[in-house]
């Protein structure tokens, strides 16, 4: 089955135009984490706070996984 | 391609490294070997097979992978002309991890039986590929710490300078431009990224104006960012006998 994967975050929003192949819907969901959780790294050193992926198959949205994250300092400044 | 063509790529890359006379030269050429064309993503030998052949990249690329268990594939090394991807097997009966062409390309296996003979008879054949082995582990070291310890920014950028690098030293590079026939979607299972994740990289990487990636072919628009966007250090390539 092929599924799609769609990005939109605070520098960057792409429709998946090519999809990939998983065997199940659940192996699609777990892609769908691993990519937020790689694509959240690097918007974290970038300074972004948001990320939704939705996860499409040829006629509609399966899934949508959406993080926000905010980054503050504590206490006095870290040397 | 004649046999000769077929050995150069090996040849000219252990003569640069390490002691390989006339008559060495002569030995590995008399090797026999079956020379085939493969396809894309063909399998040349799989984990749990027992090859009887070692493969020597004449023309195109060659992967190693392995899958994990839910079925995501960690690719292991990517191979260049004049390789030996699966020169363990010469030792290690059974293999461990899968080998598949990537992009066409064109192999001359050469049968163990008389590979075993030519390492037991010729010393510096034997040296070489030794060192060639080692120099094997060193760069899977470093792929280690490139999926352990880098954002997916550096990894990407790291890889696509090694494989530059090894490129060059073969001649197969024109300019800052190669010809590379691996997807977004294998770059990602070279450097522990999903393909889409690797795609906003690329178009980071453009954006920046670092690399282009159009069609199997990679151009380096701008060597000095692409070299601080990671740290990559060619020392585990040992291209250098002489350090």
């Amino acid at each position: 089955m092929r599924y799609y994967f769609d990005v939109e975050d605070d520098f960057y929003s792409a429709v998946d135009k090519w999809g990939t192949d998983f065997r199940s819907e659940e192996a699609a969901r777990n892609e769908a984490h691993r990519l937020a959780a790689g694509i959240a790294l690097d918007l974290l050193n970038a300074g972004g706070s948001r990320l939704t992926i939705k996860v499409r198959d040829d006629s509609k949205v399966l899934l949508q996984v959406a993080l926000t994250f905010s980054v503050k300092a504590c206490g006095p400044p870290m040397p | 391609m004649d046999k000769s063509g077929v050995v150069a790529p090996i040849l000219q890359r252990l003569k640069a490294t390490a002691d390989i006379d006339q008559e060495d030269e002569r030995a590995f050429a008399s090797l026999p070997m079956t020379i085939r064309r493969v396809s894309d993503g063909q399998k040349i030998v799989a984990v749990g097979e027992r090859p009887s052949a070692c493969c020597l990249i004449a023309d195109g690329f060659v992967l190693r992978a392995k899958v994990v268990g839910d079925g995501n594939r960690q690719i292991l090394a990517f191979h260049q002309p004049g390789d030996i991807p699966d020169l363990q097997s010469l030792f290690l009966n059974v293999m461990d991890h899968d080998v598949n062409a990537l992009g066409a390309g064109l192999l001359a296996f050469i049968p163990h039986d008389p590979l075993r003979q030519l390492i037991k008879s010729r010393t510096n054949i034997a040296t070489a590929l030794w060192r060639d082995t080692l120099t094997d582990a060193a760069m899977f070291r470093e792929w280690i710490c490139n999926v352990g310890q880098r954002v997916a920014y550096s990894r990407l950028a790291h890889l696509v300078l090694e494989i530059y690098t090894r490129l060059k030293v073969i001649g197969r590079t024109d300019g800052l431009s190669f010809n590379f026939p691996a997807t977004q979607a294998l770059f990602g299972e070279a450097i522990g990224a999903s393909s889409v994740h690797v795609s906003r990289v690329v178009q980071e990487l453009r954006n920046n104006g670092v690399l282009e990636f159009s069609r199997g072919r990679i151009t380096i628009l701008d060597e000095a960012k692409l070299r601080s966007a990671t740290d990559f250090d060619p020392l585990y390539l040992h291209l250098d006998a002489s350090l």
